[in-house]
């Protein structure tokens, strides 16, 4: 973990559950597990913030507890389980585009509030869409929790690890903190759960009224000590299940660039069925026969098994390796290489970044080194055809940026340099990483900037928005044009082009931020990998 | 100090034979930097513009919403009031709520296996997220907004219902006829989560 990634949490957290929460999480990151009281001691806060603090971040899966041998608990936060704040808005883009709206919206209550049991996203998401639809109509919420259910399903929320039952006869005083367990075989199994009813439309007027109703009836389902069918079972989204999604979106989408749309549509059928039986980090896909591939393409696509078959070879052929043979059975066993395939997309990454940051005549030599391995310098300016002085000067910027290595191999004890190979050579891995470093440092910057923007014209801000709202106010009680008019020049010509160029700025700054994030993805996907390979 | 009256002259300040590294004994070093690298150093290539499209548009839609949606929630902490400039008399009149809303919170312990623990912030009703923690969150922010901004008008009927039995056996003034101005413009909470930046 790197002041990079410890900078990146520590905002995160402070734009999402203010400074308190901040404050605990980024002192956690920085010195490990601690228990309670030294959390207090060592920030200097009340105990009960920190308490609050923890309970958030417990909430929301950032941080966890274990029960030391001494009998304290300790609290650990997770770094890169804080850096997933930042993808938040493209599970939920792909959840929309999965499962349409109702998916959207399961997912974005489930990562707003971390936990939540079934029930009750059931209830609010009926809710919410039920205020989005047409006077008079309501969602149901058999149809919500149908989605719910495929969404589990397709394992792309899970059940959360819970408390075991314990009986309420034991003498023995229960333990410090309970042991959270998960049963593999109910991951993602729902419970079985008879919720009939309609979202409810929040009337503009009487919402105090309902929300007084809400909280008495709250009252008396705790009085009457009736708690809801699943309570105790609750879901959060499953971040691995959408990391492979994404991954194999990156892998169809590559071989469609590389080859065409019909192969990508093999793989992608290749992709989809083993999904389940092949865990999110294996380095192959289960072997895959060419008949069962055949079977399982989409039915509105008309492929012969001989053009398949052909697909299939040229595929196994092709010098990226996204698709390997295994075996001749079954008519052909087919694999596809998610490792190497993750391997290719992050050198992409790598080769084009260094032609953008330092132009296409590096990137050459850049990649003449990843073909090549280990080159001498004068290798170097031979085979990318480049002039001696210009190759060296290419090579030496692109040493001192460590993209390129450079290893010595002495032919004497002594390391002269007049009796000493020097090779040039690309270490992926290690440049992979310190792109990562340099993702982290420039996401930190963007909110930084992004904050600082905001800060600098609070004041026209809140203007805008008092504007806007006297607007509203005055536009429900009937205004007449003229007040109106008035009111809207309470903003001056100049007011109103800073606010525009704030806008864009902040758009411009938010989508650069989803941007690195998804090199952030392709990059952190390979070192995972790799890392786990060796 | 007077001592190193030799520093200065040129090479002899280097601890070590320059010539070793391959300096000649003519060249001239090259000259020391004595302010760090600009910060922001021009860039020899203009980067690349970002990618836009409706995918793109609506993951920015997305994330601006997100985070919007996200410091309206009770797992937003919010940190304590901070003292106002000077002490105004209409303060004392003031219905502050808890000083720190960190005060009387309580991650609710009811009824569960692990009431006997008041450390563990543990037990289903938390996990729930719209449970005590929420309506005591509501509860605070509601209390606190009061203090300085505009309150919807319900929420304060609400709480002047509230304040009367509290207080009136204190004072005989009806606090809740207190009016020091800055409930001008109500309602421009209910749209406080338009613009979002």
């Amino acid at each position: 973990m790197t002041q990079a990634e410890i900078k990146l949490c520590s905002l995160l957290l402070q734009e999402h559950f203010g400074e308190i929460v901040e404050k605990i999480g980024t002192h956690l990151i920085k010195t490990g597990s601690q228990p309670l009281r030294v959390i207090a001691n060592d920030t200097g806060m009340s105990l009960d913030q920190v308490k609050k603090a923890l309970c958030v971040l417990i909430q929301h899966n950032l941080v966890t507890y274990q029960l030391q041998k001494r009998g304290f608990v300790e609290y650990e936060a997770s770094c890169s389980r804080v850096l997933r704040i930042l993808r938040y808005p493209r599970y939920i883009y792909t959840a929309k585009t999965l499962y349409s709206d109702m998916g959207e919206l399961i997912v974005e209550e489930l990562l707003l509030n971390g936990k939540m049991t079934m029930s009750a996203v059931v209830r609010k998401v009926a809710n919410r869409l039920t205020e989005t639809m047409e006077d008079g109509k309501t969602m149901d919420y058999g149809e919500v929790s149908n989605t719910f259910v495929r969404l589990a399903d397709t394992h792309f929320i899970q059940r959360c690890p819970m408390a075991p039952e314990t009986t309420e006869t034991s003498d023995a005083p229960p333990p410090p903190v309970p042991t959270l367990a998960v049963n593999e075989k109910d991951m993602y199994v729902v419970p079985n759960l008879n919720l009939i009813g309609k979202g409810k439309r929040r009337r503009s007027f009487d919402d105090e009224d309902d929300g007084e109703h809400k909280a008495k009836r709250q009252k008396q389902d705790a009085d009457s000590k009736e708690p809801p069918p699943d309570d105790g079972i609750y879901w959060q989204a499953n971040i691995d299940r959408f990391h492979q999604h994404f991954r194999d979106q990156a892998i169809v989408s590559a071989v469609a660039n590389r080859m065409d749309q019909t192969s990508s549509e093999i793989v992608r059928t290749m992709l989809r069925m083993s999904e389940i039986t092949t865990s999110s980090n294996a380095p192959y896909t289960q072997p895959l026969s060419s008949n069962e591939i055949f079977r399982s393409l989409p039915a509105g696509y008309n492929i012969v098994k001989q053009i398949l078959d052909q697909y299939l070879t040229l595929l196994a052929d092709d010098p990226l390796e996204f698709v390997g043979k295994s075996g001749d059975s079954g008519g052909g066993m087919y694999v596809i290489n998610l490792h190497k395939a993750l391997a290719t997309l992050a050198t992409a990454t790598q080769e084009s970044i260094v032609q953008e940051r330092f132009g296409s005549r590096c990137a050459r030599i850049f990649r003449l080194l990843l073909r090549k391995k280990h080159l001498e310098q004068k290798q170097v300016e031979d085979f990318a055809m480049i002039p001696a002085k210009e190759a060296k000067d290419m090579l030496y910027k692109m040493l001192s940026e460590n993209f390129v290595s450079l290893q010595e191999i002495p032919k004497t004890p002594d390391h002269a340099p007049s009796r000493t190979f020097y090779l040039y050579t690309v270490n992926t891995l290690s440049s992979a990483r310190m792109l990562l470093h340099w993702c982290y440092k420039s996401v930190a910057n963007l909110i930084e900037r992004r904050q600082y923007e905001t800060k600098e014209n609070k004041r026209l801000l809140e203007k805008s928005q008092r504007v806007e709202a006297i607007l509203a106010s005055m536009q429900a009680t009937g205004a007449e044009e003229v007040q109106l008019q008035e009111i809207e020049e309470m903003i001056t010509a100049p007011e109103r082009q800073q606010l525009e160029n704030l806008k864009r700025n902040v758009n411009k700054i938010d989508a650069s931020e989803n941007q690195v994030d998804e090199t952030i993805f392709v990059l952190e996907s390979y070192i995972e990998s790799t890392v786990k390979k060796l | 100090m007077a001592g190193r009256g030799g520093r200065g002259r040129g090479r002899s300040q280097m601890t070590f034979n320059v010539e070793a590294v391959g300096i000649g004994k003519g060249d001239s070093l090259p000259p020391s930097t004595l302010q760090p690298s600009p910060l922001f150093p021009p860039m020899e290539y203009k980067p690349v513009p970002l990618q836009t499209g409706e995918e793109v548009e609506y993951m920015l839609a997305l994330k601006q919403e997100l985070r919007g949606a996200m410091k309206n929630l009770p797992y937003y902490v919010k940190p304590a009031a901070p003292k106002k400039d000077v002490e105004r008399y209409s303060d004392k009149y003031q219905m502050s709520g808890p000083i720190d809303n960190a005060i009387d919170w309580n991650p609710g312990m009811h009824g569960n296996i692990l009431q006997s623990n008041p450390c563990s912030p543990f037990s289903s009703e938390f996990y729930s997220g719209k449970t005590t923690l929420e309506k005591k969150e509501e509860e605070v922010t509601s209390e606190e907004e009061g203090e300085k901004e505009e309150e919807e008008e319900g929420k304060e009927e609400e709480e002047e219902e509230y304040d009367e039995e509290e207080h009136e056996e204190e004072t005989d003034y009806i606090m809740s006829y207190f009016d020091n101005g800055e409930e001008f413009g109500a309602d421009s909470d209910d749209n406080m989560d338009e613009a979002i930046y």
